[in-house]
C-alpha cells in the first residue's frame, strides 16, 4: 500500500475495509450523483418535468387542511413516484450493500409514510408556534417511538441513518457552488481546526491527567467530542487501537451530547438573534455529528422561518462540518496511530511498531468526494451557459434537488429519533462523562465566540 | 425478534500484518553489503530470510491458537480476528517475545446499527 513504512512486499489494501460496492458512501453518491446528472440533463434536454413533478412541498397550513389537500390533489401522483424513485434506488443498493432488500423495502415504504404525516405536521402553523418544526417531530416522534414500543426487526432493517445523511450532504453539494467552497473553505478549516483541536486535547488532557484514563480513551473520547462524532471516535479508536468497551462508551457519549444539542442549538441561536450563516457555523463547530448538525441546523431554519431557498445556515454548517472537520479525520487518525505505537507505549520511532501512512485514506469519509463532485459538476454547468439559463437551472433543477435533499434529511431524522435507543447505550461511567462534557463546556463557547466575534464578518456574509 | 437493544455498538476486525519479505532496514543493520559483493553475503541474506519466516510462522502459530484465521497475498501474512481485540493480540505477542517491528496492526471499527 502506497505510503505504508515498510520498504519490502507492497501491502494490499487491508482486507479489513468493506468492499468499494458494498459500503453506503459508495451508494449514497451513486443514487445523488446520477440523481443530480439526470435532473441537469432532462432539465436541458427535456423530461424535466418528471423530476419536478416528484420535487413535492408541503405547505404551511393552520386549522384548513383543504390546503395540504389541495396541494397532494393537485399533483397525487408526484408523493407516489418521489417515494418509488427512491424506494428503487435504495432497494437496489440495499441488495449490493447485502441488506434483506425486502424487509428494507417494506420498512423504508413506512419510513416514507411517516415522513409525510410527520412533514405535514411539521407544516402547521399551531405546532410551529410551539417551535415543533419537521426536524424536531421527527426525531422527537422517532425517539418516544424507538424507546417505549418493540419495533419490528423488518422495519429496523430500512433505519439507515448514515446512508440517508450521506445521499443528503451529495445532493447539497450540488447547492454549494464550488467558489463558494474554495472560498470559504480555508476559513472553515481554520475555525473548525482551532475548535478541533482544543476540543479534542482539553477531552484528551481530562480523561487522562485529570481522570487518570487510558491515553487510548482519551484520545477516542476527543476524538468523538471534536472531530466528527462517532466516525471519529471509530477512525481514532481504531487507529490508536482503543479497546471495544471504550470506543463503545465515546459513541454512547456522542449520541447523547448530540441529540442534547439538537434541542438546545437551533433555540438558542434563534433566540440571541443569530445570523443564519453564524448560526450554522456555530451549529458546525459545535454539533458532534453530521445527522445530528443538519438536524439541528434544519431546525435554526424552521425556527428563523427564513424563507424557502435560504439556505445559509445549512451551507455554513456544511462548509464547518463537512469541509472543516470531516475531510481531516484520517490525519488525526494517523496522529493518533503515531502516537499511540510511540509516546503511549514509551517506545521510539526506530522500536516502535511500523504505522500505516495509508491510515490517511482509509479513514477518510468518501461521500465527501461525491460531495465536492457535486458542487464541482453544478458550478462548471452554470458557468458554462448563459448567466439568464445560469439562473433559471439553479432556481429550477436546483431547486429540485434542494427538495428532494429535505426530503432524505426527514427520514434521516426520522432514523436517528427511532435509532436512539437510550438505554442500549453503554453506561459511559462518570470519568469519561465528565471528560468528555468538559470538552463540550469548551467546546460550544468556543464555537460561538469564533463564530460571531472573530469570523462573524464572514458568516454573515455567506449567501 | 432481533431488536437494536441486542446489537453491539460497534463491531471490530483485529488485523495482524506479517511481511515474509525482509525490510530494508533489517538488511542495513545486519550490514550485509559492507565490503566486496560476494556469494557468503547471499547466504548471509538468505539465512536472514530463513530466519524472517521461521519468526512470522511462530507468530502465526501463537495467533492461530487464539482463533485468527490466516490469508496471503503477494508475500504478506494477513491474520484475522473478530474474537480477539488488537490491544490483546499485541500484547500476546510482546508477551512471547516478539518485537513490535516483526508486525503491524490494523483495526477497523464498524459502527454498530443506529448509531449515528
Amino acid at each position: 500500500m502506497a505510503g505504508t513504512q515498510t520498504t519490502g512486499t507492497q501491502v494490499q489494501p487491508p482486507k479489513t475495509s468493506l468492499p468499494f460496492m458494498k459500503k453506503e458512501d459508495t451508494w449514497a453518491m451513486i443514487i445523488a450523483l446520477l440523481l443530480i446528472a439526470g435532473i441537469t440533463i432532462t432539465y436541458f434536454t427535456g423530461g424535466f418535468q418528471f423530476f419536478k413533478a416528484m420535487a413535492v412541498k408541503v405547505p404551511s397550513w393552520s386549522n384548513d387542511f383543504s390546503k395540504v389537500s389541495a396541494s397532494f390533489s393537485k399533483n397525487p401522483m408526484g408523493i407516489i413516484t418521489l417515494f418509488g424513485f427512491f424506494l428503487l434506488c435504495f432497494s437496489a443498493a440495499a441488495k449490493v450493500m447485502g441488506y434483506n432488500v425486502k424487509k428494507f423495502a417494506a420498512s423504508f415504504f413506512v419510513l416514507c409514510l411517516i415522513s409525510v404525516f410527520i412533514t405535514v405536521a411539521g407544516s402547521n402553523k399551531f405546532l410551529k408556534a410551539y417551535q415543533l418544526e419537521t426536524p424536531i417531530l421527527a426525531l422527537v416522534f422517532g425517539m418516544i417511538v424507538g424507546n417505549f414500543a418493540k419495533l419490528p426487526s423488518w422495519f429496523e432493517e430500512g433505519l439507515r441513518t448514515e446512508f440517508y445523511v450521506k445521499t443528503g450532504i451529495v445532493l447539497m453539494g450540488a447547492t454549494l457552488p464550488f467558489t463558494t467552497i474554495m472560498s470559504a473553505g480555508p476559513l472553515a478549516m481554520l475555525q473548525a481546526g482551532i475548535v478541533a483541536s482544543v476540543t479534542f486535547f482539553t477531552i484528551y488532557f481530562a480523561a487522562t491527567k485529570l481522570f487518570g484514563l487510558d491515553p487510548r480513551f482519551g484520545a477516542t473520547l476527543g476524538a468523538g467530542g471534536s472531530i466528527c462524532g462517532v466516525s471519529g471516535s471509530i477512525a481514532v479508536g481504531g487507529a490508536c487501537r482503543a479497546e471495544k468497551e471504550h470506543v463503545s462508551m465515546a459513541i454512547s457519549l456522542v449520541v447523547v451530547w448530540a441529540v442534547i444539542m439538537i434541542m438546545i442549538l437551533p433555540v438558542v441561536a434563534h433566540n440571541i438573534g443569530l445570523e443564519p450563516g453564524v448560526a450554522g457555523a456555530w451549529i458546525g463547530t459545535s454539533e458532534f455529528a453530521d445527522a445530528a448538525g443538519f438536524a439541528a441546523a434544519e431546525q435554526y431554519n424552521a425556527l428563523a422561518n427564513l424563507p424557502a431557498g435560504d439556505d445559509r445556515a445549512v451551507k455554513a454548517f456544511t462548509l464547518m462540518k463537512v469541509v472543516g472537520r470531516d475531510m481531516f479525520v484520517g490525519l488525526w487518525a494517523l496522529l493518533a496511530a503515531i502516537l499511540s505505537v510511540t509516546l503511549w507505549e514509551k517506545k521510539s520511532i526506530s522500536q516502535s511498531e511500523r504505522v500505516d501512512y495509508g491510515e490517511v485514506w482509509r479513514r477518510f469519509p468518501k461521500f465527501v468526494i461525491g460531495f465536492f463532485a457535486a458542487s464541482i459538476f453544478t458550478t462548471l454547468v452554470i458557468a458554462s451557459i448563459d448567466p439568464k439559463l445560469g439562473s433559471a437551472y439553479s432556481k429550477d433543477a436546483l431547486g429540485v434537488v434542494k427538495t428532494f435533499r429535505g426530503w432524505t434529511f426527514t427520514w434521516t431524522f426520522l432514523c436517528i429519533g427511532f435509532t436512539t435507543r437510550f438505554r442500549a447505550l453503554a453506561a459511559a461511567g462518570w470519568k469519561p462523562f465528565m471528560a468528555f462534557t468538559i470538552g463540550v463546556i469548551v467546546n460550544v463557547p468556543l464555537g460561538y465566540y469564533l463564530s460571531t466575534v472573530v469570523f462573524a464578518e464572514y458568516w454573515m456574509g455567506i449567501k | 425478534m432481533e431488536t437494536a437493544q441486542k446489537l453491539p455498538i460497534v463491531t471490530y476486525l483485529t488485523q495482524i500484518i506479517f511481511h515474509l519479505t525482509l525490510n530494508q532496514e533489517d538488511i542495513d543493520d545486519a550490514a550485509i553489503w559492507q565490503g566486496t559483493v560476494g556469494s557468503g553475503q547471499v547466504r548471509r541474506l538468505g539465512e536472514l530470510m530463513t530466519k524472517r519466516t521461521e519468526r512470522v510462522a511462530a507468530m502465526m502459530d501463537l495467533l492461530a491458537a487464539a482463533g485468527f484465521e490466516f490469508e496471503v497475498k503477494k508475500n504478506v501474512v494477513y491474520a484475522t480476528s473478530d474474537q480477539v481485540e488488537a490491544f490483546e493480540a499485541k500484547q500476546r505477542l510482546l508477551e512471547a517475545g516478539f518485537k513490535d517491528r516483526e508486525f503491524q496492526i490494523l483495526l477497523e471499527y464498524t459502527r454498530g446499527w443506529g448509531m449515528l
